[in-house]
């Protein structure tokens, strides 16, 4: 659950997760949605791949995110992007623990 | 893609629990405590609790490839089971004691009856080839699902008819149960992938 909370903490992997929830998408659609580097979106995905609140999928030459999170995760999410909560104590606000972790 | 521990964790926990509910209307009926509405009161609970547990896990066991209206299907399926499930509660607690547990459960089996049909329309939209692992599950939920339907309508039929209505009910929850073994996945609609 700690890796759910962490994942959840930060704003732009929640702006992933909401992008997922219209569609499935690969790694370079959804970093057209970011001025981060790609690496960088990545590294966001792994995470949201560790707390399982997305698959991936390979298609041909492209790998594909699908959501999948629970109902209690996704108010969760909700409930966060409302408030602005960060909700794991390590988490760092808009993605810059991610940069330092590459 | 394979499914994580933890999902797998989940669904057995759920089949665990109807076991553990299974095991306590035995209990009950040979301590000679079955009958009783608080025995009733308590299986509706149990069945409510296990509603919640699997109405949130439920879009948790979808498959990729499958068409965002059924994917929605499921999401509103899992809600509509959540929502039943923890209904069954304060309906429990609410209603004058002799009418509580089927009270209760008319309640849930409304939510659930919902949440089954959007489930298995769902199910014959995904994709025909998927992994074993995750067939299996989704196939040990939809079993789950139609042993609860069929022992929430119990309730209501007990009331209704009487000690008459167990064997019915009994052949009708083998029967369907036999459907479901025999059911075939149809191809359904499966989502384009992305271009890029």
């Amino acid at each position: 659950m700690s890796h759910v909370f962490k994942a959840l903490s930060d704003p732009t992997r929640r702006r992933i997760l909401t992008l997922l929830r219209e569609r499935p998408l690969n790694a370079g659609e959804i970093a057209e949605h970011f001025s981060v580097s790609k690496p960088t979106i990545s590294a966001h995905l792994r995470a949201l791949r560790d707390a399982e609140l997305v698959v991936d999928e390979r298609r041909g030459k492209f790998i594909i995110y699908h959501l999948q999170m629970s109902i209690l995760e996704e108010a969760l999410m909700g409930f966060a992007a409302a408030f602005g909560m960060t909700l794991h104590p390590n988490a760092v606000q808009d993605g810059s623990s991610i940069k330092e972790n590459l | 893609m394979t499914l994580s521990l933890s999902i797998t964790r989940r669904v057995l926990f759920s089949i665990v629990a109807l076991l553990l509910a299974f095991t306590a209307v035995i209990v009950s009926k040979e301590s000679g405590w079955t009958g009783t509405t608080a025995s009733k009161s308590a299986v509706t609970a149990v069945l409510g609790l296990m509603m919640v547990v699997m109405g949130n896990l439920l879009p948790k066991l979808s498959v990729p490839g499958i068409s965002s209206r059924a994917r929605r299907s499921e999401r509103f399926a899992g809600l509509s089971l959540m929502i039943g499930g923890l209904a069954i509660i304060p309906t429990t607690l609410l209603f004058p004691a002799p009418w509580a547990p089927s009270a209760a459960a008319v309640v849930g089996l409304a939510a659930h009856l919902a949440a089954t049909v959007l489930w298995f329309q769902a199910q014959s939209k995904h994709p025909p080839v998927v992994d074993d692992r995750r067939t299996s599950l989704r196939t040990a939920f939809g079993h789950l699902l139609l042993a609860i339907t069929w022992v929430l309508a119990m309730f209501p039929a007990d009331l209704l008819w009487g000690n008459s209505s167990k064997w019915p009910m009994l052949i009708g929850y083998m029967l369907s149960s036999f459907a479901l073994i025999t059911w075939r996945q149809k191809p359904g609609v499966v989502e384009a992938p992305p271009q890029t």
